[in-house]
């Protein structure tokens, strides 16, 4: 506990990350090599990521993404999937009474992901643990289950093709990366990336969100990282902050450029905008309201599908 | 940090011997192509079946920088490094190769220059100025079928920011384009998606299964975002100090690698 406020402490002296992604990879290694039951394993690993974000809480860092299941992970054993959608069910039933203490801390739980594969009582429990805390603004944990990238990206693109060809709220200008952005399930970009057990893949994890953020791959096995893990990682992010972020910033600077040299809309507009621009002006104004709307109409369809979500099965109170 | 430094350091020294060994042992192409063929055969997890369907290389951004403001001479010589690199790619019999220049420099202003280099090296290196596929240069209207080539060509592509995320935005405009007068319009998927990135990055294997990542150990340097699902990231660090020995570890330490798919 000392040692665990001092170290906070030194790192509440330098640039703390805004939005920290985590593949916890190993619960299954981690269960074979101390002669474990897996389900212990997976147990364990839960234990850790509660942990993480107690310490991301208490150090200041605004959003978690952790990668809790992946679509692929159907594939796994029956067994294992009911196992781990009953571990779901008992943890979010867990902070759903605790969500008092959630709302004191400010944290609000964002379930992400495809949820049609998911049994119909873990769908509800979830639902509801989301909007227990939906009015919490403090920090942000997003777990992804039933989730991959490439499905979160298909995701934004059916909605702005739905926004489009059916609800008639956008036009297909109206689309850029900012839209495309805000229509995807995890809005913001990541700070750090980190992996677990030593793997160097992402494993269709947040492959939009982190193009460009800094990446810590570690041996240890998930329910071995520590806080001195943790530790090490921010302090690291933050030796060579000033040094990665003038990296990052030139990079999308340059692809910026490329993209506004290789885009034709951009140099139509700049060659006439002496002579319409007040034209341009209105045209930017019409967007901007097509734009809003359309995002307003979107939170509310997410706020309806959560709301069926939890009353399509009966939970007892 | 300190075992670090001196494992990498003498990891350059192992590479530096091994490749000043290799240039006295070797007479001719012949000899070149077969010493790489015999010291690919000393790493035992090496093998056809084993090496990746598809490698990208990830060039260092500053490295890339620092071409910008270069002579001629040290643009000849990174052109070089890196034709080496993919020479000893074909020889150990990888069927795709992407490389990646997010600062688009290559892509846009010294492709002439790195294919010329690497097609006359291939001629004497290889005797066959002929096997090289350049997947930018199909015309727009290809299929994305029509880049597979026969077995004795080696797919090669240049890649930079501008082919991320900017493509699939233009992908969801595309379908929405197609789409606007029919009321019963299908769901955008995969499958879609796939078929209609651009041509030099489509195809079999589109997806890059290892990257021989040269950029800065810690961060991660924009590569396309759809095509990274499953790609192995290993960094390899001092681009101009990247000699044959250290290559092949690399291909090893990825043939060693277990690949779950979820499972």
């Amino acid at each position: 506990m000392k040692n665990f406020n001092i170290l906070c402490s030194l790192l509440q002296n330098g640039a703390i990350p805004k939005h920290i992604g985590i593949i916890m990879d190993g619960n299954r290694r981690y269960a074979r090599r101390n002669n474990m039951d897996t389900r212990e394993g997976h147990a364990r690993g839960f234990s850790t990521m509660m942990d993480l974000c107690q310490w991301a809480l208490i150090l200041g860092v605004k959003i978690i993404t952790v990668y809790a299941f992946s679509i692929e992970n159907f594939k796994r054993p029956k067994e294992e999937v009911d196992y781990l959608m009953e571990l779901a069910n008992q943890k979010f039933s867990e902070m759903i009474e605790k969500s008092h203490k959630l709302q004191k801390l400010g944290v609000r739980i964002r379930v992400v992901g495809d949820f049609s594969p998911i049994p119909e009582k873990t769908k509800a429990i979830l639902a509801k643990a989301v909007k227990a805390t939906e009015n919490n603004t403090g920090a942000l944990l997003n777990v992804c289950i039933s989730y991959t990238s490439h499905e979160e990206i298909l995701h934004s693109m059916r909605r702005l093709s739905k926004g489009v060809l059916e609800d008639h709220l956008i036009t297909s200008h109206d689309i850029d990366k900012t839209l495309f952005e805000q229509c995807m399930y995890i809005k913001e970009d990541l700070d750090i990336l980190i992996r677990t057990s030593g793997e160097y893949r992402l494993s269709d994890f947040m492959l939009w969100q982190s193009t460009f953020c800094n990446s810590n791959f570690l041996k240890v096995l998930w329910p071995d990282f520590s806080f001195f893990h943790f530790f090490y990682i921010v302090f690291l992010y933050q030796s060579n902050y000033i040094y990665l972020r003038e990296k990052i910033n030139n990079q999308l600077n340059y692809s910026q450029n490329i993209q506004c040299n290789n885009n034709p809309n951009n140099s139509n507009s700049n060659s006439n905008s002496s002579s319409n621009g007040s034209e341009d002006h209105n045209e930017e104004t019409l967007r901007r309201k097509r734009v809003e709307t359309f995002l307003q109409y979107i939170k509310e369809m997410d706020i309806k599908t959560f709301d069926e979500m939890e009353h399509s099965y009966p939970l007892n109170t | 940090m300190i075992v670090q430094f001196y494992h990498s350091t003498l990891i350059r020294i192992k590479s530096m011997i091994s490749q000043t060994l290799m240039h006295l042992s070797i007479r001719s192409p012949t000899d070149y192509v077969q010493y790489i063929v015999d010291k690919q055969h000393q790493y035992k997890n090496i093998s056809t079946s084993s090496v990746p369907r598809h490698l990208v290389i990830i060039l260092n951004h500053d490295d890339q920088i620092a071409l910008d403001t270069s002579g001629k001479e040290e643009i000849l010589t990174f052109y070089n490094k890196l034709s080496d690199i993919i020479l000893w790619s074909i020889i150990v019999e990888i069927p795709r190769i992407t490389i990646f220049d997010n600062h688009g420099s290559l892509k846009h202003q010294h492709f002439s220059t790195f294919k010329s280099i690497l097609e006359d090296k291939s001629k004497i290196v290889l005797n066959n100025n002929n096997i090289l596929n350049w997947l930018n240069l199909k015309p727009n209207n290809a299929t994305v079928n029509s880049n597979i080539q026969p077995s004795k060509k080696i797919n090669i592509s240049i890649a930079s920011i501008d082919d991320g995320k900017q493509e699939l935005i233009n992908i969801t405009k595309k379908f929405i384009n197609e789409n606007l007068n029919n009321n019963n319009y299908p769901q955008i998927d995969e499958k879609y998606i796939n078929s209609n990135l651009p041509y030099h990055l489509s195809g079999d294997n589109f997806e890059p299964e290892v990257a021989l990542d040269f950029s800065e150990k810690y961060l991660f340097s924009g590569f396309l975002p759809w095509h990274i699902k499953l790609t192995e990231f290993i960094k390899v660090d001092y681009f101009h100090q990247f000699y044959l020995e250290r290559y092949l570890q690399f291909l090893n330490s990825y043939c060693c690698i277990q690949k779950r798919f979820g499972k």
